[in-house]
């Protein structure tokens, strides 16, 4: 029995999120064709990306972080597609219903996995980006890391709550890019443009506002999903 | 636990038609009647899984539509379709149920698997991959996920379908020993059984009360 | 809302305010009659937002509720929305190429809108995608929230955008319309005609697409 206060309910909080988070780590590891064809498809789009700007563009730099975070966009709704519409389609949905766990528990631990997985594919197309168009991030690496890192959160949230939606439309998977795509400008804008800066050796106080507009939107989005999630988990 | 007057409409008809009755504590209590009789959705709304149209539910005292997430900490539930994913083995599966309901402690969690397991028979294959198991095996795993925090309430939707007769030997001894610290519903369309196995009997047919019982013995 | 809203009131100020707007706002020094549009554009920008943000208390309040008829009203909405939107839209790039020279600015609020156009049409394909009545207001309530929470997102990243690469075709000066007492009044007519128009078309919308509520669930008791 869990009836605990304040702290307390924040560490059995945090610990069903990690459990929800571990378990979909642990089967998506034994499942390794998803995550090859994810990485591969990463590569790939980056690589079209490159084809459609052509090898000697001169405005190649400019692009750059465009073509980075349209790869990501891209794996996202790979990584999207799977999150809920899994537990449905292989009937395990019911299990985390009855686990006696918060709503915002199950999102937390999605949009957690979602983030993990697509890191995993920012890890390969950050750098092979970086070769195919000739540019460096001329910047304090863990800036760029927090940036990218935060981009990529926002990007997770929007996500599994996506998925987590068209679970109940017939058309499952189908409906994720065309309820998620309008969702997303408010923080892959920022993103596109704080790689930008850092990419050209901005500092901290030059990408202070994107920054501010991710976490803003991250807040916003968590303060709307933390009171309606619940609605969308429980049938 | 308590019914009272429960009922579920759906757009058209209704699954449940004002239903009534209450369980004892540590009763055996089985759900017969025809498919398509309600014991499916009786059993979702216990579980929480459906909320009813009408009436009242209450388990243990609290209120199975107010305050469903106190009710799920007391209930283990094995539905139609097991709750096990196959890529995890069942040792995997059931610490992580296990896990999600607060039982923190690996070493802890690993003991009381491994005892429950035995109780079915099927402690040499926890370390297989579910998707792995026959269906008989997999659906006596999902049983034991479902009693494997010890819950006060234990709703089993067609527990028989799938078991053969060793395994159903099983489930009669695992029955005894979940008696001991649950109460047990479980639904069957199978009449005979369920007069030998349960204390009570209910009998629904097309979303009513039909027939409440005890069978003779 | 639910009041009946006499069609020939609607009808009678929407004829006065054409009138106006064609025939008795005198034309503008600069741009001749071609302002005109703007009569057009304003109103129904302010109703498309009346109409999403109508979607999105409603959403609020099946939620909290569990009242069908929120949704219906959600829904209904969503669908004015989306025509008053693209209304706005359309005039807005006449306007803008006559003013600016160009049909697409990405001003902050074009593109917002845009995308919020966008977003509500995928919201209503997905009320489509879903039979169940319960579960599709429910979950597109949340999805209805959801969207709108996002457009003042969307709007603070276009104008981050847009500063930073400024458009190089526009007038660093923007034009500013000389405001006389008779444009003023036009605009405040139609204003008025147009909302009244929405008003009278969601009391439609209601009707109809309670109607065909009630035909499917007659239908699937048959």
């Amino acid at each position: 029995m869990k009836q605990k206060n304040g702290l307390g309910r924040i560490v059995s909080f945090l610990a069903d999120v990690w459990e929800i988070l571990l378990k979909d780590l642990r089967l998506e590891i034994r499942r390794k064709y998803e995550i090859h064809s994810v990485l591969i498809f990463a590569l790939l789009s980056n690589l079209l990306f490159a084809f459609a700007i052509g090898p000697s563009n001169p405005n190649v730099r400019e692009f750059a972080p465009a073509v980075l975070w349209m790869s990501i966009l891209f794996i996202s709704m790979l990584c999207f597609a799977t999150v809920f519409v899994r537990e449905v389609d292989k009937g395990t949905l019911d299990g985390l219903r009855l686990a006696p766990i918060s709503a915002q528990a199950v999102l937390t631990g999605k949009t957690l996995y979602t983030f993990v997985l697509m890191s995993l594919g920012a890890v390969l197309i950050v750098p092979s980006s970086m070769i195919i168009l000739n540019y460096t991030f001329n910047s304090d690496g863990l800036l760029v890391v927090f940036v990218l890192a935060l981009g990529i959160l926002d990007l997770s949230i929007v996500g599994s709550t996506v998925s987590s939606l068209t679970m109940y439309s017939e058309s499952r998977g189908l409906m994720i890019p065309s309820l998620s795509l309008p969702l997303i400008p408010g923080t892959l804008i920022p993103s596109i443009l704080a790689t930008g800066k850092l990419a050209a050796g901005a500092t901290l106080d030059a990408v202070l506002p994107e920054i501010q507009l991710n976490l803003g939107y991250l807040l916003l989005v968590s303060a709307a999903l933390g009171i309606t999630f619940e609605y969308v988990l429980y049938d | 636990m308590r019914l009272s007057n429960v009922s579920k409409k759906y757009e058209s008809r209704f699954g449940l038609r004002n239903v009534s009755f209450t369980v004892d504590e540590h009763e055996i209590f089985g759900l017969a009647g025809p498919n398509g009789a309600g014991k499916s959705t009786l059993i979702k709304i216990l579980a929480t899984l459906t909320k009813p149209t009408g009436g009242k539910v209450t388990i243990a005292g609290y209120d199975v539509l107010r305050q469903p997430r106190l009710v799920k900490g007391l209930i283990g539930v094995s539905l139609h379709n097991s709750l096990l994913y196959d890529e995890l083995t069942g040792m995997e599966n059931l610490t992580y149920y296990l896990r999600l309901h607060g039982c923190r402690d690996r070493e802890e969690a690993k003991d009381l698997v491994f005892h429950k397991s035995s109780l079915f028979g099927i402690e040499d294959r926890l370390e297989d991959p579910v998707g792995n198991l026959s269906s008989g095996m997999r659906k006596r795993l999902d049983i034991i996920r479902a009693a494997i925090h010890n819950p006060r309430l234990l709703l089993l939707d067609e527990p028989l379908s799938e078991l053969d007769s060793e395994g159903l030997e099983y489930f009669r001894r695992f029955l005894r020993s979940a008696r001991e610290y649950s109460t047990v519903i479980f639904s069957t369309h199978s009449l005979e059984v369920v007069e030998e196995i349960s204390s009570r009997v209910c009998i629904l047919k097309m979303g009513e009360l039909a027939e409440l019982r005890y069978p003779e013995k | 809302m639910r009041s009946r809203c006499p069609p020939a009131i609607v009808l009678a100020v929407n004829i006065l305010s054409l009138y106006m707007i064609y025939i008795w706002a005198p034309p503008e020094k600069l741009l001749g009659d071609s302002y005109r549009v703007l009569f057009i554009h304003t109103p129904s920008a302010w109703v498309c937002y009346l109409a999403f943000a109508i979607t999105f208390i409603s959403s609020i309040l099946y939620l909290r509720t569990g009242n069908l008829r929120w949704d219906l009203y959600a829904a209904s909405s969503s669908v004015l929305g989306i025509l008053f939107s693209t209304i706005t839209l359309i005039t807005g790039s006449i306007w803008a190429k006559l003013a600016w020279g160009l049909y697409w600015n990405w001003d902050p609020r074009e593109t917002a809108t845009l995308i919020l156009l966008l977003a509500y049409l995928g919201y209503v394909s997905f009320r489509m995608s879903i039979s169940t009545r319960d579960r599709r207001a429910r979950v597109s309530a949340v999805l209805g929230i959801l969207l709108f929470i996002s457009v003042p997102l969307s709007y603070f990243s276009a104008v981050l955008w847009v500063t930073l690469h400024p458009m190089p075709l526009l007038p660093s000066v923007g034009f500013r319309l000389g405001v006389e007492p008779p444009i003023l009044l036009a605009l405040v007519v139609s204003m008025l005609g147009i909302t009244l128009l929405f008003v009278w078309m969601f009391y439609l919308t209601l009707r109809i697409y309670g109607l065909v509520d009630g035909v499917e669930g007659y239908v699937e008791r048959r």
